[in-house]
């Protein structure tokens, strides 16, 4: 696979850091007031690596990965601190303009809905080649032979008669493929992909991540993954970063946070899996519900549902993170525990 | 097909019972107002549902899982087989009868934020099936409330307010509420935990082991995932384009499957342990199942199968028993390499050379 229309960004060698978050905050007005849902993240996603981002609903997430790509609006929200930088340049002092530039070219996305991402009203091989066009300028007839080698590339079968097809002929998987071939149409060095296999059979959800892994190793890609499913970020990435209440609580390499996560929420939801227990037999259970948009607390924002809180010191002092062998933890008490994972 | 669950080791009396149960819709109508050919989303399925007792239905979207569900509630009108419910034969049932029928057996849905009136209290969603099927009022139905409220881990406090007022995971838990209210035998759980967070998950999960143990209520827990349905079934049954290709006891089918499906299905299913990860070998089906009104003559699974052989695709297979339990519609436990109730060697499904990767219709 070779790479095209590169020339503009300087192709960062295996290993540097492509995308790099630092001190990160952000406040959203979904209503009337601000709330505070991303608090000092720092993340960094190195050219090659997969990363997933992990965490229930209410997290922050799904807000960080649009603000990866300067998505979310900016009359609803208000940047704090820090800055966002992709290939060295800060995402979040670009102009709207600048940003459409990045976005599809260096940056893909797809989404959990590819329902929803596609036009119902086009072709679908009309829509990716509106990409191909936009950000090459090549001719129509270039552009949807592009479209063919693409959805052959993405494993749609007789992609002739595909591309001619509107999204609601298409089955769930093929239309999470041509959203696929829509995103790496202008072969990014980095692809976001907000739950997308969240909405699909679970054999379908194994297709399309043998394919985003095959597709990864071809291109040379990053990825970012984001997902409430540990298993599938298990399977998938180097890497995983674990969000709660708006911070990243945990960041790790695969294996090890697995078998030992260092926090006590990473804890509590590995053990909660249901192959943690034998059949039929109560489930490790993490009391209480995932805390609101905007959560925050003097001390630990985990600490009201933490089994191994303190009263007077993890519930009034701010955490930041510290190192750990395999990443890094926020947690005062991460050297005292040795906690449960996955099991081995 | 017949007699899918006759394997079963239950002797005693199901509390519900689908007999060979089949469900046509009407398919498109074409442009001058002629309807297409008929869609049978359900296909000769039987199964039994016995107290205290949990059988899991798996299967993709398009299998007719759901559909199962809302035929033995009788919720859908079946176009073929029956439901008994103990000794009656409830598929015909109407008005007076079928509400009789209805306070035995309740469903808990997926999506706690539509299946809740937002303009009721908690305290009125609960006690009208209370009234309506038991009659209860005044005082009476206030302590009820109270002992519902208490039995899914709410407090009678909960009862004053409106849902909107309330997380996910305790509008799932007045979902249940709710469905048990009648004091019901039956309860059928359509994806009910499908759309929790995590931590939500695991807390309903245990709400339903305990109701069981509580009331020896036998629950039908219809869903597409197969690590929380192993968990919470004694059976599972594997649905196909309307069709239950295995059954069995829960881990015999999860740990030993006999047909390709439940195989391929379950080696989809990600893993978070490393060792699980590492040891695991992994079918990666191709393409999607096949449109329910196109269905292919033979075998449901023949057209994605890896193992299929001509049998496969001119005659549909018969159930037959599998060691350890339960039933297998595969013509390999016949012909070919005669599993005889052998599990299928994963082997058996590996991807030949010559099949070029592509995602089929």
């Amino acid at each position: 696979m070779t790479r095209n229309s590169r020339e503009e960004s300087a192709a960062p060698t295996r290993g540097d850091a492509l995308l790099r978050v630092e001190g990160f905050s952000l406040d959203l007005a979904p209503g009337r007031e601000y709330l505070s849902v991303l608090n000092d993240i720092d993340l960094e996603v190195r050219s090659g690596e997969v990363v997933g981002l992990v965490g229930e609903s209410g997290s922050g997430k799904s807000t960080l990965a649009m603000s990866l790509m300067g998505l979310v609006p900016k009359r609803i929200s208000r940047q704090r601190s820090g800055r966002i930088l992709f290939n060295g340049v800060d995402v979040t002092a670009l102009r709207e303009r600048d940003l459409r530039a990045i976005r599809g070219r260096d940056v893909g996305m797809i989404f959990q809905e590819p329902m929803t991402a596609l036009d119902p009203a086009y072709r679908v091989g009309d829509q990716v080649a509106e990409v191909i066009r936009r950000h090459r300028g090549v001719s129509r007839a270039e552009a949807r032979a592009q479209v063919i080698e693409d959805f052959r590339l993405v494993e749609i079968s007789d992609p002739e008669r595909r591309a001619d097809a509107y999204p609601h002929e298409l089955s769930g998987g093929l239309r999470q493929r041509v959203c696929i071939a829509m995103a790496i149409a202008c072969r990014p060095s980095l692809l976001i992909a907000d739950e997308p296999t969240t909405a699909l059979d679970v054999t379908t959800q194994a297709q399309i991540l043998e394919l985003l892994r095959r597709l990864r190793a071809e291109m040379d890609m990053s990825i970012v993954l984001i997902s409430h499913d540990l298993a599938v970020i298990a399977e998938f990435c180097d890497r995983v970063l674990v969000m709660y209440a708006g911070q990243i609580m945990e960041q790790a390499m695969i294996d090890p946070f697995f078998v030992r996560p260092r926090h006590p929420y990473a804890s509590a939801l590995l053990q909660a899996l249901p192959e943690n227990q034998p059949p039929l037999n109560e489930l490790s259970v993490l009391p209480g519900s995932p805390p609101p948009l905007g959560y925050v607390a003097p001390g630990c924002r985990f600490a009201n549902r933490c089994e191994f809180a303190q009263a007077g010191r993890c519930d009034t002092h701010a955490v930041s993170l510290s190192p750990t062998d395999a990443g890094e933890v926020r947690c005062i008490r991460a050297d005292e525990l040795v906690l449960e994972g996955a099991g081995q | 097909m017949s007699a899918v669950t006759e394997a079963t080791v239950e002797s005693a009396t199901p509390v519900l019972e689908g007999v060979d149960l089949v469900k046509e819709f009407a398919g498109r109508t074409s442009l001058f107002g002629r309807a297409s050919s008929k869609v049978r989303a359900v296909d000769g399925v039987t199964l039994r549902l016995h107290a205290g007792r949990t059988l899991g239905l798996v299967g993709e979207s398009g299998s007719g899982k759901s559909t199962v569900g809302r035929l033995l509630l009788r919720l859908l009108d079946v176009t073929g087989g029956e439901v008994h419910l103990g000794a009656d034969d409830v598929t015909r049932a109407r008005g007076r009868d079928l509400n009789q029928a209805r306070r035995a057996m309740q469903m808990v849905f997926q999506d706690p934020y539509s299946s809740l009136n937002p303009t009721m209290r908690i305290g009125d969603i609960i006690g009208e099936p209370v009234t309506f099927h038991r009659g209860l009022k005044g005082a009476e139905l206030d302590a009820e409330v109270d002992r519902l409220l208490i039995s899914v881990g709410l407090s009678p406090e909960h009862a004053r307010r409106f849902p909107d007022e309330m997380s996910g995971g305790q509008r799932q838990r007045v979902a249940i509420a709710r469905a048990l209210a009648p004091d019901p035998k039956i309860l059928v759980c359509d994806e009910a935990v499908s759309a929790l967070d995590i931590s939500i998950q695991s807390q309903i999960l245990n709400l339903l082991l305990k109701l069981q143990r509580e009331f020896g209520v036998a629950i039908l827990f219809v869903s597409h995932d197969l690590s929380v349905v192993r968990h919470v079934s004694h059976e599972i049954a594997v649905m196909y384009l309307g069709q239950i290709v295995e059954f069995g006891p829960a881990d015999r089918v999860a740990d030993s499957p006999a047909h390709p499906y439940t195989a391929a299905l379950l080696s989809a299913v990600p893993e978070a342990k490393p060792s699980h990860r590492r040891a695991r070998q992994k079918v990666v089906l191709r393409g999607d199942p096949p449109s329910p009104s196109r269905r292919p003559a033979g075998c449901p699974f023949a057209s994605r199968c890896p193992a299929a052989f001509e049998p496969c695709h001119e005659t549909r297979p018969e159930h037959t028993p599998v060691n350890g339990g339960g039933t297998a519609a595969c013509h390999l436990q016949t012909q070919g390499p005669k599993l005889g109730g052998r599990s299928l060697p994963i082997e058996l499904l590996r991807a030949r050379p010559d099949e070029a990767p592509s995602a089929a219709d």
